[in-house]
């Protein structure tokens, strides 16, 4: 034997030592595992020492045997030590791994909805809970629906105020949801009626920044014996609080639709600024003699937005032709 | 309308701030399209010293103005005001906006650069300060300064929208006396003298012969006319409400037009055969060429005013060429007339002509007091700014006075109608104010009040002047009401949230397209419902179909560097039903849905997974099932829309009934933009036939705690046997595997767990594996059991379908 027994103490001793001065080093469990295997695994070098115990003469057996068990726990404790504080350092997100959370994920499809069709489902709902009634009703009118039926005979210079398409067989593209009040009123019978509908409408306006074609309407009428220009007030507050919050400032300006009288235009106070939002008015006599309703008996009033508008101002959209281009990143943004 | 405060305050006192004015009008109903405090407007105008001045052709000069110490601007001018040397004029500067949308710049005026402007004060939309109109300072100390202080006015300009059911306002006067209203201000109309009649002359005679037509016809000849220009006043008064000065007679006209809202025309009377006028339909065989020079023949008979002999003026609308006042006239007929609304609406649009006058005969004009008062305005401004003389009485006809019309308003009425007490004192105070006659509850307004004809109509006024912001905030009526919405709006909502949970973005295209997107299913083109009136050829017919729309935005987003697209839509399909008349118009809910590109949003090319049939199909399916509906959906072989790959094309199936159709898009077939790479598939569900067959409210069926078993048959199957028979097998033999057995277990579930042809599979045949899981709910199977029950349903699959079990 070449090495002297006090030069194999001397190694058994410095290879705790460097394992030890590893172990410290690691920075993964991993890391910590191969060296336990290294050192005390089968084929360890600290379990290697100890195979050696048979070689070693039996009065220095004793030394020996108890230089490697303290080597062994040396190693065993630096072991320990090392992975409880990896693991705490892990647990508290400290600490290196092989794997790298903060590569990009892989993201689900996000769908979005169309704002206008956000702000028409946002004021049907809070017209819903004040008790008024959806439904559908024709795009494809007469003009009875669109304008005689509403007090407006083809000779009224109301109609004007419309660009009317017209299909090739006479029918009328409606100009408003306010078409559906004779359809509501015959449909619905005696009142109280509290009705409601939204949709598109159509006018040949040319298409520029403010104009399109088409765009969306949401019309309201309740019918009643004894609703007053206060009722129509009160409904529109409560719709404008459900819509801008509580704290909402209306404006009530003298206008004139021929299917209501009072009528008002309604503007809500807006960034800084009055916002055209709704047409309103109690319902003109003619139209209720239209749905055979006696006008000394029941009194009504009507409103009508245009969602368009809302959807554009709530987010600062300035251009209708971008609602209607349908550009991803556009619909994303909402 | 364009209004001017001043204008407006010559019939006002005490004199409003204009501020305050502008303010009211909206209060008195009158939309304020916009409006221009001119103090504001005019801040870049300055006075400037004329220098020089150089004639520069005939009407022009050109002169050299200094507007700030040694500061020389070169403007070319052609006003029809003198200028002088020396002169202090108004400058406005470059960059000035002033009314009218005139913009002032540096600009190339008759091959002289010309920056900047001397303007007249109704250039700047001012009353006329003096009596040249145009203003003159002469104290030098005054070079460079800003004309709004040197001058001192407040006037505003505002364009006002007169909303068709208040025509009396579309002249000063109405809107004077609607803002006195308001304010509480004294409102006057204009003093008029009365000029002497010489009695020299002969009547002239005037006939209506339609009166339905015509209510009202005052003929006045005046006589020793001088035709010349208008003094500033009057000339400033129609400047700045947009019109242009013309000579003092037709100006008069204009300017009467403008303040009381009254036409007048004045024909020359030299130019007429009469002495006579009637009021008549044109004849078929008769012209009449008018003033813009359009040609008219008497094809519609529409309304005239005749001379003996022919047509010399439309009548409410535009006078006649040949009859025309001109510089040389000396006699001229004043008329004042009043034409029925309805038919001069009517002739107006046939001929597609409109005029001031037509306007404000369409709408309804005063034939009483306003028609009186107008006219006699016009003849006394023409005896003295034109010194006319009038030879005799007008000849006037009125077959059938139009009288005020008399309501009923109780207090009780106003105050049931609003939902505010309100008194017969405040009743009266207000509608008098309008000038209307209150006795007790008998309400008479003036005929010019065109729109008073229903009660309501005078409540609207009572509420406008007490103000709409009086009016409480109260729920009058307390009847209990169901709120909410029909069933198809409740299914187009699930549908949107499934679609936009799953990564769907909700378009909105126009129903209106371009003809070449309709038919997809090759249908009738008969059917197709075309605008009478289309803005444009690509939006004239209203689609049958949601898919061209989403395609054309797959492109549009393709072309924008998309390429993934996941885009719906919910909206109606409209299809005439061409066994139907008129109105015969089928408006279907439909689901329209394209998905096409990659499955995750992920920008790691290795873990990209694109879109196929299946996951298309699986979206939809997933959406069945969130209806509850996947039992009785299937896919089958149909008519294929056109642009659609027939082989991966099939129609949606919910037990018997087609509810719309799923496939892949043929790129080549449906003319794609080549941008779009991905493969698209895009489906049609009609949304009244899933609220037909949805069932809200599903029962509960019970949790089973029992063991599930599964087996699973790999098959060789030929190509033309499709999964769908397979299973229909499975699901028959399951049921005659267990007959007579004591226990009944459940086939709960038959799946497809993989599919496979190509390589290692013999031509003409494909590799299916199906997994099916039955259930009992009183024990589990045993193998024995299971085994028994995969024997009989392979045996079943072999006979029927001729398989082979893999190995």
């Amino acid at each position: 034997m070449s090495q002297t027994f006090a030069e194999l103490i001397e190694e058994v001793n410095s290879v705790a030592e460097t394992s030890v001065i590893e172990i410290e080093a690691c920075q993964s469990l991993d890391q910590v595992n191969e060296i336990r295997i290294q050192r005390l695994g089968k084929k360890g070098d600290i379990t290697a020492f100890m195979k050696r115990m048979k070689e070693i003469p039996p009065e220095q057996k004793k030394e020996f045997g108890a230089a490697v068990n303290t080597a062994k726990s040396r190693v065993e404790e630096a072991i320990e030590a090392r992975k409880e504080s990896l693991e705490s350092a892990a647990a508290s997100g400290e600490g290196s791994f092989d794997f790298d959370i903060t590569l990009p994920g892989i993201r689900p499809k996000s769908g979005h909805r169309h704002p206008v069709m956000a702000a028409m489902q946002e004021v049907k709902s809070i017209l819903t809970g004040l008790g008024f009634r959806y439904d559908d009703y024709p795009e494809v009118e007469t003009d009875f629906f669109n304008f005689d039926g509403l007090n407006t005979p083809s000779w009224h210079p109301a109609r004007d105020m419309h660009d009317t398409f017209y299909t090739k067989d006479g029918n009328v593209m409606r100009t408003h949801t306010t078409a559906f009040q004779q359809h509501a009123l015959k449909q619905f019978g005696p009142p109280p009626i509290k009705a409601m509908t939204s949709g598109r409408c159509y006018r040949c306006d040319e298409i520029d920044a403010t104009h399109f074609p088409i765009f969306h309407q949401l019309d309201v009428i309740a019918i009643d014996r004894g609703i007053t220009f206060a009722d129509l007030k009160c409904t529109l507050y409560q719709l404008a609080r459900g819509l801008f919050g509580d704290d909402v400032k209306l404006q009530f300006r003298p206008s004139f639709f021929p299917f209501t009288t009072p009528s008002a235009e309604v503007d809500v106070w807006f960034n800084g600024r009055w916002m055209e939002i709704l047409g309103s008015g109690m319902m003109h006599p003619n139209v209720l003699k239209a749905a055979g309703l006696d006008p000394r008996e029941w009194q009504g009033f009507a409103f009508g937005l245009g969602i368009d508008r809302i959807a554009m101002n709530r987010h600062g959209i300035t251009d209708i032709r971008y609602m209607y281009d349908n550009e991803a990143a556009f619909l994303r943004q909402f | 309308m364009l209004i001017n405060t001043k204008w407006l305050l010559d019939y006002l006192s005490p004199v409003e701030k204009h501020e305050e004015l502008i303010e009211t009008l909206t209060a008195a109903g009158l939309e304020i399209e916009e409006a221009w405090d001119l103090r504001e407007m005019l801040r870049t105008v300055v006075i400037g010293f004329i220098r020089e001045k150089k004639p520069l052709g005939e009407d022009a000069f050109l002169c050299q103005v200094e507007t700030e110490p040694g500061k020389l601007h070169s403007i070319v001018c052609t006003t029809a005001f003198t200028v002088e040397e020396g002169w202090g004029v108004p400058v406005a500067l470059p960059g000035t906006k002033l009314p009218h949308g005139v913009d002032i710049g540096v600009s190339q005026v008759r091959g002289e650069e010309s920056s900047g402007m001397i303007c007249g004060d109704a250039e700047m939309g001012l009353i006329a300060r003096g009596e040249t109109g145009l203003s003159v300072f002469h104290d030098e100390a005054m070079l460079g300064q800003p004309f709004a202080q040197v001058a001192e006015f407040d006037e505003w300009l505002a364009d006002i929208n007169v909303l068709p059911n208040r025509p009396d306002c579309l002249g000063m006067l109405g809107v004077a006396r609607e803002v006195a209203a308001v304010l509480g201000l004294e409102f006057r109309y204009p003093e008029l003298k009365a000029p002497k009649v010489t009695g020299e002359g002969e009547p002239f005679p005037v006939t209506i012969e339609v009166p339905e037509k015509c209510y009202r016809y005052i003929g006045q000849p005046i006589t020793g006319i001088k035709v010349g220009p208008s003094p500033a006043w009057l000339r400033s008064r129609l400047q700045v409400v947009g019109k242009r000065a013309i000579n003092n007679i037709v100006d008069i006209t204009n300017f009467v037009l403008m303040e009381y809202g009254q036409p007048l025309h004045a024909f020359d009377m030299a130019k007429l055969a009469g002495p006579e006028i009637r009021v008549r339909n044109m004849r078929a065989d008769e012209t009449l060429e008018l003033l813009d020079g359009t040609k008219l023949d008497g094809e519609i008979e529409p309304l005239v005013i005749a001379d003996a002999k022919q047509p010399v003026a439309l009548a409410g609308i535009m006078g006649g060429a040949d009859s025309q006042t001109t510089q040389a006239s000396t006699s001229i007929l004043l008329e004042a007339a009043c034409f029925d609304p309805v038919n001069t609406r009517k002739t107006a649009r046939a001929l597609k002509l409109s005029t001031d006058s037509s306007y404000r005969y369409e709408r309804g004009t005063d034939p009483n007091f306003m028609l009186e008062q107008g006219f006699k305005r016009a003849r006394a401004l023409m005896c003295e700014l034109g010194q006319g003389n009038l030879p005799v009485k007008p000849t006037e006809t009125y077959p059938s006075k139009v009288e005020p019309v008399t309501l009923t308003l109780t207090p009780q009425r106003v105050s049931g109608y609003l939902g505010m007490d309100v008194t017969r004192e405040k009743i009266h105070e207000c509608l008098g104010k309008l000038g209307m006659t209150c006795e007790a509850d008998e309400i008479t307004a003036p005929t010019w009040r065109v729109d008073a004809v229903d009660d309501v109509v005078l409540i609207e006024d009572v509420a406008r002047l007490i103000g709409y912001d009086e009016i409480p905030l109260e729920a009058t009526s307390a009847s209990a009401t169901q709120g909410r919405t029909n069933d198809a709006d409740q299914m187009r909502e699930r549908l949107s949230a499934f679609l936009v949970a799953n990564g769907f973005l909700e378009t909105r295209h126009a129903p209106l397209v371009d003809a070449s997107m309709l038919n997809l299913f090759q249908s009738d083109s008969q059917a197709q419902i075309e605008l009478e009136n289309p803005l444009r050829s690509d939006m004239s017919v209203l689609r049958d179909s949601l898919i061209p729309s989403l395609l054309q935005t797959c492109e549009r987003n393709a072309r924008r560097g998309e390429t993934s697209f996941r885009f719906f839509e919910i909206d109606r399909r409209f299809v005439k039903n061409p066994t139907g008349d008129g109105h015969d118009i089928n408006e279907y809910w439909t689901l329209g849905a394209v998905v096409g590109g990659t499955l995750f949003d992920a920008a790691w090319e290795s873990r990209k997974t694109d879109i196929e049939f299946p996951h298309a199909k699986g979206l939809l399916e997933q959406l069945l099932a969130n209806l509850g509906m996947t039992e009785r959906f299937q896919m089958q072989r149909g008519p294929v829309p056109r642009g659609f790959n027939p082989e991966q094309t099939g129609i949606i199936q919910l037990g018997e009934t087609p509810i719309g159709y799923l496939g892949a898009v043929d790129p080549k077939k449906a003319n794609l933009d080549s941008r779009v790479r991905a493969q698209l598939f895009a489906f049609e569900v009609d949304i009244a036939k899933l609220v037909t067959a949805y069932v809200g409210n599903r029962p509960f069926a019970g949790l089973s705690r029992q063991q599930g078993t599964s087996r699973d048959l790999s098959l060789l199957v030929d190509k033309t046997v499709t999964y769908r028979t397979l299973e229909d097998t499975i699901r028959s033999s399951f049921a005659q595997a267990i007959s007579g057995w004591p226990i009944t277990p459940m086939l709960e579930e038959v799946v497809c767990v993989d599919e496979y042809s190509g390589d290692n599979i013999e031509t003409g045949k494909k590799s299916l594996t199906l997994r099916f899981t039955f259930r009992d709910e009183t024990r589990a199977l045993t193998s024995e059991e299971a085994n028994q029950i995969s024997e009989a349903v392979l045996a079943s699959l072999t006979s029927e379908h001729q398989v082979r079990l893999r190995g």
